[in-house]
């Protein structure tokens, strides 16, 4: 029995998603997050070593000189917890208006998350952010539970992994969880390549005072009037880093807007027979895109089309396609499970909104598995697959059956300092 | 170790029993919760995608709708006429804030017997969108300046310099058949709702406002009836649904209007300046002329 039901008192919860590119804030039991932070971060350093940081959607573009944009994670996993502290307190205090301290903590982590880093999750929580209960679960079991599903294969395409995690009754088969780093920023590595290729000089946004633009002309015989774009004066000092984050951006607009698979492999001919679509750049130039558009997405699936070009885009050892790394993941596990998990696939993440993916990975894994019914559930419009995994924080920590599961401050005082093995075993 | 029953919006994190792995029955129960899915509140989103209030010219967000910055909510828009949503701190201090202009809704206004009262306050440049029951004020199509506010007749006649679209220009005519529309004009401008004063300049958009009119009508025989269309509007009149042209006001027999003539006669002009007097005793000598 609770010894410690006497001291309690009502507390809501909030639910904080931190991923690569974004984390995400929110109170449990609302259906999504209501800020979202970019996971990237401007710093200044200034002269007596104090760091400055710069941590909004919006303010991180503008451009300062000396600041340099770096980012507390790797692999997915927190790795600098004074920056990540940084952008939650942010998040929580300037952006949600809460005091955590009064708030119970659901946080998530990626499903390969170390065991060190678990318990610094929850010291973090308990200690810098003085909450009074917290939790921690798997970004994939929640996915899936934001489809409403207790047992799911979630296919998580996201900025630097895709992973594929086998959910068993709300639990993460580790045997089953398969990684490669074919994902969003292997795309814009591929992306930039093809850019040069077409030899296409992305100019970002920040340069540009007024983009070039056409004037039609007023009838036959007079030229159309080309105003060439107009650029501010350069800044000096911006950093690289800055630059490069910039160029990025325009990468992921483009992406969003223009990249797509074919529902079948590559195949030129098939591939001309879309409709090419369109993209203007910062500076006001228009191009087209008809088959390279295909041609990148394609990596996805067949790694041989990766442009191997440059550090970024060049395949990581061992890449298969998506469909065989759905296909090792759901063979690793049981037999008896196989079906189960084919039948219910589930794709989350930012990089699974490219038009076409879900039928080409339809289509392949039947190819690979015949005899099988394959599903891949494809539910909820484009925030709600971005945020499935707060989404499913926010779900957990509002039902009722889960509320006996919380670790509380009291509990956490008493393990003492030899938390690895509790987190372990309480945050399943 | 049973769940503590939480309250349904603030889930309680009850103390769970020291054993670790959860036992299987709370466990599928768990399970079984989330595939019975749960109903969760639409975030409210904290749109600030919509101009400052104070900053701009322009009241309240027309007509926006939330997604602008494509954020993740699925949340309906919430109608950013000052009201709860987060207030920029930028707001400049002396800038005139119309935020709360509309905030309880767009004030209702009476409808006048004779006058084609399309009783449309002075809008400002756009008018907000959210609001509750309008009169339909004709919103996307204000122009500049408010439209056809009925011609006040006596400014129609008295006040030639008026532009007819002024707004209640309350009359300080005498002639009471036309209490028109002096619909308050919105909030801000704490509208003294009668006659013999002119009616404070709402905004700066109509600077020829107040002065006028004030001494002169007195002199005029009560004003025709004005015209059914106040000439300059340009905005159709199917587009109002005010625009009785009859002497019949509908009001559902709730009001029992005298005639006009009950009205006290004003006084008669004398063109010298006007000292009142207090009935407080105030030292400020007031002479009634």
């Amino acid at each position: 029995m609770s010894r410690n039901s006497a001291n309690l008192v009502e507390i809501p919860a909030l639910v904080i998603d931190p991923g690569t590119c974004w984390t995400r804030f929110g109170f449990a039991g609302e259906e999504s997050p209501d800020v979202t932070l970019p996971s990237n971060y401007g710093v200044l350093q200034d002269s007596n070593e104090e760091k400055n940081y710069i941590i909004d959607e919006l303010q991180i573009h503008a451009p300062i000189p000396g600041m340099e944009i770096a980012n507390g994670t790797n692999d997915g996993i927190i790795q600098d917890w004074e920056s990540t502290l940084q952008i939650w307190k942010r998040g929580l205090k300037d952006k949600l208006k809460v005091d955590p301290a009064e708030y119970a903590m659901m946080i998530t982590e990626p499903s390969w998350n170390t065991q060190a880093v678990r318990q610094q999750t929850m010291e973090a929580v308990f200690e810098q952010l003085q909450a009074p209960a917290f939790y921690l679960t798997k970004q994939a079991v929640c996915a899936a539970f934001a489809s409403n599903k207790a047992t799911a294969l979630v296919v998580d395409l996201g900025t630097e992994n895709t992973t594929v995690t086998p959910v068993v009754d709300g639990i993460a088969v580790r045997k089953g969880i398969m990684k490669q780093r074919i994902a969003g920023k292997f795309f814009n590595a591929n992306v930039k390549s093809m850019f040069s290729k077409m030899n296409i000089n992305v100019v970002p946004h920040y340069r540009v005072a007024r983009k070039s633009v056409v004037i039609e002309s007023s009838g036959p015989g007079n030229p159309e009037e080309v105003r060439p774009t107009v650029f501010y004066d350069p800044i000096n000092g911006l950093k690289d880093s800055y630059e490069e984050f910039e160029k990025q951006r325009i990468i992921e607009e483009w992406k969003e807007s223009v990249l797509e698979t074919l529902d079948t492999p590559f195949d030129e001919l098939k591939a001309s027979t879309k409709n090419p679509k369109h993209f203007e750049f910062p500076d006001g130039s228009n191009y087209q895109f008809g088959i390279d558009r295909f041609r990148v997405g394609e990596v996805l699936f067949s790694p041989t089309f990766a442009a191997n070009d440059s550090p970024e885009s060049t395949l990581p050892e061992k890449a298969v396609g998506l469909h065989s790394l759905v296909y090792q993941s759901i063979v690793a596990c049981e037999s008896e499970l196989r079906s189960q998990l084919f039948n219910n696939i589930v794709l989350t993440g930012g990089t699974s909104l490219i038009p076409g993916l879900a039928e080409r990975l339809q289509n392949e894994l039947q190819r690979l598995a015949p005899g099988n019914r394959i599903h891949v559930h494809t539910s909820g419009d484009s925030t709600y697959r971005s945020n499935a995994s707060w989404l499913g924080g926010s779900i957990l920590a509002s039902l009722d059956n889960f509320q006996h599961l919380w670790v509380t401050k009291q509990e956490y005082d008493e393990v003492g300092v030899d938390r690895a093995l509790f987190v372990e075993k309480r945050c399943k | 170790m049973p769940p503590a029953p939480p309250p349904p919006p603030a889930p309680a994190p009850a103390a769970a029993a020291p054993a670790p792995p959860p036992a299987t029955k709370d466990r599928s129960a768990l399970l079984g919760s989330i595939q019975k899915g749960t109903k969760l509140k639409k975030a409210v989103t904290n749109d600030r995608s919509a101009p400052l209030i104070g900053g701009g010219g322009v009241v309240g967000d027309a007509s926006k709708v939330s997604s602008g910055s494509g954020k993740p909510s699925g949340a309906p828009p919430v109608p950013n006429s000052g009201s709860t949503v987060s207030n920029e701190p930028a707001v400049p201090a002396g800038a005139p804030n119309l935020g709360g202009l509309f905030a309880q809704g767009m004030p209702k206004l009476r409808k006048v017997g004779n006058t084609s009262s399309s009783a449309s306050p002075p809008q400002p440049p756009k008018s907000p969108t959210p609001m509750s029951p309008p009169p339909p004020p004709p919103t996307s199509s204000a122009p500049p300046v408010p439209p056809s506010v009925p011609s006040i007749p006596s400014a129609s006649a008295s006040a030639p310099r008026l532009p007819s679209s002024l707004p209640q220009k309350i009359p300080s005519s005498p002639s009471p058949s036309n209490m028109p529309s002096s619909p308050p004009p919105p909030a801000p401008s704490k509208a003294p709702p009668l006659p013999p004063q002119p009616a404070p300049s709402i905004s700066s958009q109509f600077p020829k406002s107040s002065r006028v009119s004030s001494g002169n009508s007195q002199t005029l025989p009560p004003p025709p009836p004005p015209p059914s269309h106040p000439p300059s509007s340009p905005i159709p009149a199917s587009s109002y649904t005010l625009q009785q042209r009859s002497n019949k006001v509908d009001d559902h027999g709730r009001f029992q209007f005298k005639d006009d003539s009950y009205l006290p006669q004003p006084r008669r002009f004398r063109g010298i300046p006007k000292i009142y007097r207090g009935s407080t005793g105030s030292t400020v000598p007031l002479r009634l002329a």
